[in-house]
């Protein structure tokens, strides 16, 4: 079973996505700003990581760059979610290496097609 | 008593619009005080110097300018005939327009950010009825379900508003980007039917289409034309409660025609010149389930007239509607113009403009002059390096060019001085005369062209340009008939027309006696006379030193006294077997 790392400021997005993922036969573990996120993805080691691109304190794309410093953590797939979709905010986070991107906000179908499709090239890899 | 002449003073020092009058070599006259706070200057500053900013006396143009407190503004200049103390002058209005256009930019900003704030909870509401409704937290009965769906539903009708306000807010702002592509009409107009067809029938109506079975090729934003499609069927089936929905695509000269017809309530016809304003709802829809945004029509006229299409409607009330538009057939032409169309207006804004008049062109220089324009854009845009630059350049049918280049800072002596040295030596590169040039007037002489002329002037010349070279002759030689004829047919997929070959070189001066190939195309390892040999006596010709001449050899070639026509690029070379892509270049750089 996949585990997923859920990172997003607003509980009820959390909640709402973990139940999805949780009826589509995934674990899930939960944090909601980024510290946590790099906590959280450090000790449960997760098979991916759905993370808002827009949080307080450090903000994704920097919680993102810790991630990546960490042996533990860099090799963890990252799926960004953003609110305001525009070419260079993606350009940047693919540059940075993020496996895909999704719009806020979403049909749960996009995003469980999405996660599908990252899990399947890891597992391939 | 005030004379005439003391109100009419009172008037221009307190006015506190900017008037400035100048010569017709736009030599500034005069300049009443509010003109001067405008544009930061006082009046021994600007009497006497030449009017640095574009004005002309067909449109408002926009400019930047510099307030008291040393912030960036903007302004507005518009401009008219006058007589002054007898002689033909220029009145130059100009209006600080800053704060209007920083309201603008507050509206767009407030709508955008809106939308996206609305968009986070509406998701969270749908979502989460979503998750109880599919019974993820347990089991739901129909009933339960029904009721879950309402709120389902209204979460999208909700959302489908945030997205139109969206929409509209993006076109208004011009901040639409459309994604034009060769498209099939008809797959286009087919899948935004299909969408519908379910609930069409459901609602017991007929649909019938007429759409022909071959390509109708269109240049569009494929998914912008199917939200319009989406609309139209939507609206359809919305006011329609019984009869039909047709859907007929035709075949116009020169465009496509598409047209969706209802049985429906109709619009009576106080109502009809209103369909396509925006937030217009008509009466008969009191009914909540004709309520919408009222964006859907105005969204879909924006739509059609970006892609240089019409919108129109036909209705009768109880009698239905007949929506329809139209959309311009696909041709090299539409997508020339809108790839001009799209870069010059992008540059035709003329914030911090320097404009470069470049003078008395004799005849010669004037006739290829659109060559001289394009050839020195390319050598301009390559050595302004950092500065931020956008070139469009003016042909006029009198002796004059004028090159607007957009710089950051047009204001400043030292970047002018430096564009306007860039623009000499490249001029002089192209036309070995050093031309006479003069900055900082105006853009648009009085009878000038507007950018629609440009567009079609830059249009036709490249036009020309491709068809004048692809009916070039092109001469294949080489001893090997199947390589002249794989070389043949690669050229000719790569569109040129006239290829001779022959097989024994040593019919090659007989044949170019009869006719001077533009190029010659050229094996070296022959028997009779090699390939070494033709060059030879080729070069030795007065008459045919000039052809150039791409050498297509199987082996390193020793070129020995030819190196100085390789150094000049008039001979190249290209081993066989010849890459396609390589052979496109290089026969494109000879002729």
């Amino acid at each position: 079973m996949a585990k997923i790392l859920i990172a997003d400021d607003d509980p009820d997005i959390l909640m709402l996505i973990a139940s999805r993922l949780r009826a589509n036969n995934m674990q899930v573990v939960m944090a909601s700003d980024c510290n946590q996120a790099i906590k959280k993805a450090y000790s449960e080691q997760p098979n991916l990581i759905l993370m808002d691109i827009r949080m307080p304190k450090v903000g994704g794309l920097s919680a993102f760059n810790s991630l990546k410093m960490y042996a533990r953590t860099e090799m963890i797939p990252v799926i960004f979610i953003t609110a305001y979709p525009g070419k260079e905010v993606e350009e940047e986070a693919f540059q940075m290496g993020a496996a895909d991107f999704i719009a806020k906000p979403f049909e749960t179908d996009t995003l469980l097609s999405k996660i599908n499709k990252v899990l399947e090239s890891q597992y391939m890899n | 008593m005030d004379s005439d002449h003391d109100i009419l003073q009172a008037i221009v020092e307190k006015s506190d619009i900017g008037l400035v009058v100048m010569d017709e070599k736009r030599i500034i006259q005069f300049a009443n005080p509010a003109a001067q706070t405008i544009l930061n200057r006082k009046s021994e500053q600007l009497v006497g110097q030449p009017f640095e900013y574009p004005v002309n006396d067909r449109e408002p143009s926009i400019i930047d300018i510099i307030q008291r407190n040393g912030r960036t503004g903007t302004g507005q200049l518009s401009m008219s005939d006058i007589s002054w103390n007898g002689t033909k002058a220029l009145l130059v209005s100009i209006r600080d327009i800053t704060e209007q256009v920083m309201l603008d930019r507050l509206k767009d900003d407030f709508i955008h950010n809106v939308s996206h704030e609305l968009r986070t909870p509406l998701t969270a509401i749908r979502e989460s009825v979503a998750q109880v409704h599919d019974g993820i937290l347990g089991d739901v009965n129909e009933e339960q379900k029904a009721y879950l769906s309402i709120c389902m539903r209204n979460a999208d009708r909700l959302r489908k508003i945030v997205d139109d306000l969206l929409d509209i807010s993006k076109i208004e702002a011009g901040k639409i980007e459309l994604k034009k592509k060769q498209t099939d009409l008809g797959e286009v107009v087919q899948s935004g039917l299909d969408l519908y067809k379910p609930l069409i029938q459901k609602k017991g109506l007929e649909i019938h289409t007429q759409i022909p079975e071959r390509e109708l090729n269109v240049y569009v934003d494929r998914d912008r034309i199917y939200q319009v499609i989406n609309n139209l069927v939507g609206n359809a089936l919305k006011f329609t409660e019984k009869g039909s929905i047709d859907i007929e695509l035709s075949d116009k000269d020169g465009h496509f025609l598409c047209s969706v017809r209802d049985t429906g309530i109709g619009i009576s016809g106080e109502d009809l010149p209103r369909v396509f304003d925006k937030f217009q709802q008509f009466a008969e829809s009191t009914d909540p389930k004709y309520r919408g945004t009222g964006l859907g029509l105005s969204i879909a006229r924006q739509i059609v007239q970006l892609h240089e299409g019409d919108i129109q409607v036909d209705s009768k009330p109880n009698e239905g509607s007949t929506f329809s538009f139209t959309l311009p057939k696909y041709s090299s032409t539409i997508v020339l113009r809108d790839v001009l169309s799209t870069r010059i207006k992008k540059s035709a804004d003329p914030f911090g403009l320097l404009s470069i008049r470049i003078k008395n062109l004799d005849t010669i220089q004037r006739e290829t002059s659109p060559r001289i324009v394009t050839d020195a854009l390319y050598q301009i845009n390559e050595t302004l390096g950092s500065f931020d630059r956008r070139t469009v350049p003016m042909i006029t049918d009198r002796e004059d060019i004028i090159l607007r280049i957009e710089t950051n800072e047009a204001q400043q002596e030292k970047r002018r001085r430096k564009v306007m040295r860039v623009v000499k030596e490249a001029f002089l590169k192209i036309t070995d005369t050093e031309l006479e040039m003069e900055y900082g007037t105006s853009i648009y002489p009085e009878n000038g062209p507007a950018v629609d002329d440009l567009i079609s002037s830059c249009h036709e010349f490249m036009v020309n340009e491709t068809v004048q070279r692809f009916s070039k002759n092109i001469l294949l030689v080489d001893d090997e008939t199947a390589i002249t004829d794989a070389t043949r047919e690669l050229l000719e997929l790569l569109g040129y027309k006239n290829i001779q070959a022959l097989n024994d070189s040593r019919a090659v001066f007989d044949h170019i006696r009869n006719s001077i190939p533009d190029l010659i195309i050229l094996d070296m390892k022959m028997p009779g006379m090699t390939g070494f040999e033709v060059i030879g006596r080729l070069k030795e010709n007065f008459e045919t030193q000039d052809i150039p001449i791409l050498i297509m050899s199987g082996y390193e070639v020793e070129v020995g006294r030819f190196h100085e026509y390789i150094s000049k690029k008039a001979i190249l070379t290209i081993y066989k077997p010849a890459d396609p892509d390589l052979l496109r270049k290089m026969v494109y750089y000879l002729i």
